[in-house]
């Protein structure tokens, strides 16, 4: 099971104890998404969470100072989600060697598909950081398999947004992918438990993305709902996995 | 461009030097994939550019005019100063030009449905004329500070049968408008086209819309040779995105002796953070599915934009226009809100012409640059669009209450 936080929402020290509490609950990895003025990729809920992690002053440095902090606490996997133009302003070499310095395994960039991944997939390739891509349910088996080729880390399958993704939608391009990779494929999931265990069937991994982040911007008594919700999941994902 | 070799060139590629590029969901891929492929095969096919010659001549009322602006030239006392007349196109602006190509290439495509962004509401106006006219649904992306201040430009589209969405994400401004755009095409593109207002975006939309916008050159290219005997010493135009720019550019870009300047909007002052003009103030970064100059802080977050004109109200610019800026084969300038009402007021005074503001922004480098230059030397400055739309803030701009009820 993973996990999307956005980082700064609501601000540094909660988003360590989120992290944290999401590893004590037995999360597999966290997907810490830097937040951006324009998250284009990302629905409404995402989008107002980037907006008050940016109000709260939260910078790509910061992100990187609260990885630390939670380094300190657990050694669950982290990767970073970020959108080109953060990386891209920081530096790309600069912000390999920040991410292999903290244990961050890998980067999600929303808006660089593959035909513009060369830029910097070397960079990170360097520093023996993945570069994650995202295949869409809509994606051409041909394209699906260009991209596992060049893919590190894991791959993460998105439906046609307004549309949950389902067994049979995911179904096809999973194929595609699986003919061509060892790779671990992974479903970014904005559902139920029942959903999630459903889709655990085809793939390697779900990505809990706005379902989490919608919990953290309106529960009062957001660490013990994280470790409810976390605990849940990972109970029903267990029992449905293999 | 025909020399470039097909690995250079940008209509192919989608690079201008280290500009340009795809940088955008891969879920919009396969989308912009089909598209670009889509456009290459119909710049090839006579009938659809005997389609699109034939709309543009009998419905957008081309070709414009080239007019000699004798009073002001003799005011100005230096060069000869000739205005490309786009304000005399159906709907009032050059955007016309482009949405028919685009929405021509959509109905080739098989799609049913155009949706846009827009700002002031021009695009917006133009790509729902368009859809009206095609018979096609249309739903217009704009934000919600927009669409309070553009009321009568909302309810036009809405006339044309278009739905208007007011965007009430981030600052509520155009950049935010073609956000959700992107969204709403990427949640269904099946029988849906984006109409990309401005040479921005990623491939193909910068080269689409200079081949569609490349009409404004192709004419005043020809009747500078007619009415003149010889090609124009500069070309002026405004630039936010940069479509009616790039346009009035395309034609001349392998004429040297042809300068080319584009005029951005300096709002309060390029030094001041209250201001658009991203080629004097951006720095290089990826936004909209480009690799481009945009306004920003140090972290790479978009900035906020201000300009009086809200056609050239975008954090950006197109990647042609870095190009051609970083090769020295085009100027460009910065004119402050107050240059370009006074010039909005000089043009209307002394040649009886409302232009659009974007375009007075223009209108106002003319006025810096003829003086200095002979009388046998000549401007060709493009009216980009009319100007009823901004009379209004206009007035508000100079204290004026006026009474509309």
């Amino acid at each position: 099971m993973l996990s999307t936080v956005v980082a700064g929402d609501p601000n540094f020290e909660q988003t360590v104890s989120q992290v944290v509490t999401l590893a004590q609950a037995g999360c597999d990895l966290v997907i810490l998404a830097v937040p951006f003025s324009d998250p284009v990729a990302d629905g409404p809920v995402v989008q107002a969470a980037d907006e008050r992690a940016l109000k709260a002053g939260t910078t790509p440095a910061q992100v990187f100072a609260m990885v630390a902090a939670i380094r300190q606490q657990t050694t669950m996997p982290i990767v970073l989600s970020a959108y080109a133009n953060l990386l891209y302003q920081y530096g790309y070499a600069a912000f390999a060697a920040k991410c292999q310095a903290l244990a961050i395994g890998g980067v999600i960039v929303p808006d660089l598909p593959l035909e513009e991944q060369g830029e910097l997939q070397p960079t990170l390739a360097a520093q023996g950081i993945a570069l994650m891509p995202q295949v869409g349910t809509t994606t051409t088996p041909k394209r699906a398999q260009a991209i596992a080729a060049a893919a590190t880390g894991f791959i993460e399958v998105l439906a046609t947004p307004g549309q949950a993704p389902t067994v049979t939608s995911t179904q096809p391009v999973i194929a595609a992918l699986r003919a061509v990779t060892e790779l671990p494929i992974v479903i970014l999931s904005e559902t139920t438990t029942v959903a999630a265990t459903e889709l655990a069937t085809v793939a390697d991994g779900v990505v809990i993305g706005s379902t989490m982040v919608q919990l953290i911007a309106t529960q009062s008594s957001v660490l013990s709902q994280l470790t409810a919700m976390t605990k849940a999941l990972r109970q029903a994902l267990d029992a449905s996995h293999h | 461009m025909q020399a470039a070799k097909s690995s250079e060139d940008p209509m192919l590629t989608g690079r201008y030097g280290d500009f340009g590029g795809q940088y955008v969901p891969e879920l919009l891929m396969p989308e912009l994939q089909r598209l670009d492929q889509a456009f290459q095969h119909y710049q090839q096919d006579p009938e659809f550019q005997a389609e699109l010659t034939d709309l543009l001549s009998n419905y957008a009322n081309r070709p414009s005019l080239l007019y000699h602006a004798k009073r002001m030239s003799a005011d100005l006392g230096g060069a000869q100063v000739y205005f490309k007349r786009e304000d005399l196109n159906h709907t009032g602006a050059h955007k016309i030009n482009n949405v028919l190509g685009q929405a021509l290439l959509a109905k080739r495509m098989g799609k049913k449905r155009l949706i846009a962004e827009t700002g002031a509401g021009q695009h917006g106006v133009a790509t729902a004329t368009v859809a009206a006219l095609f018979g096609m649904a249309c739903d217009i992306y704009m934000g919600k500070m927009d669409t309070d201040r553009q009321a009568l430009n909302v309810y036009r589209m809405e006339l044309l049968g278009a739905t208007v969405h007011p965007v009430t994400a981030g600052s509520m401004v155009l950049k935010d408008a073609i956000n959700a755009a992107l969204q709403a095409w990427t949640a269904r593109a099946d029988d849906t086209a984006y109409i990309m207002g401005s040479a921005t975006g990623p491939h193909p939309f910068p080269v689409m819309v200079r081949t569609y916008q490349s009409v404004i050159s192709q004419e005043s290219r020809q009747q500078s040779l007619d009415q003149l005997g010889h090609l124009p010493t500069a070309v002026v135009a405004c630039v936010g995105g940069g479509s009616n720019a790039i346009g009035s550019f395309a034609n001349y870009i392998d004429d040297p002796t042809v300068q080319l300047i584009g005029c951005e909007a300096a709002g309060k002052g390029s030094a001041t953070p209250l201001t658009a003009a991203t080629m004097t103030c951006g720095r290089p970064g990826i936004f909209h599915g480009m690799k481009s100059l945009f306004l920003q802080d140090d972290a790479g977050q978009i900035a906020p934009v201000y300009s009086i004109s809200a056609g050239l109200d975008y954090p950006g610019v197109g990647p042609e226009h870095v190009q051609l800026a970083k090769t020295g084969r085009a100027q460009y300038v910065a004119i402050t809100d107050d240059e370009a009402v006074a010039a909005f007021e000089y043009i209307a005074k002394v040649e009886g012409i409302i232009c659009a503001i974007e375009s007075a922004h223009a209108v106002a480098y003319v006025q810096k640059l003829a003086p200095t230059m002979r009388p046998d030397q000549s401007i060709i400055c493009t009216l980009s669009g009319r100007g009823d739309k901004d009379v209004a803030a206009i007035a508000k701009y100079r204290g004026v209450t006026l009474n509309e009820d």
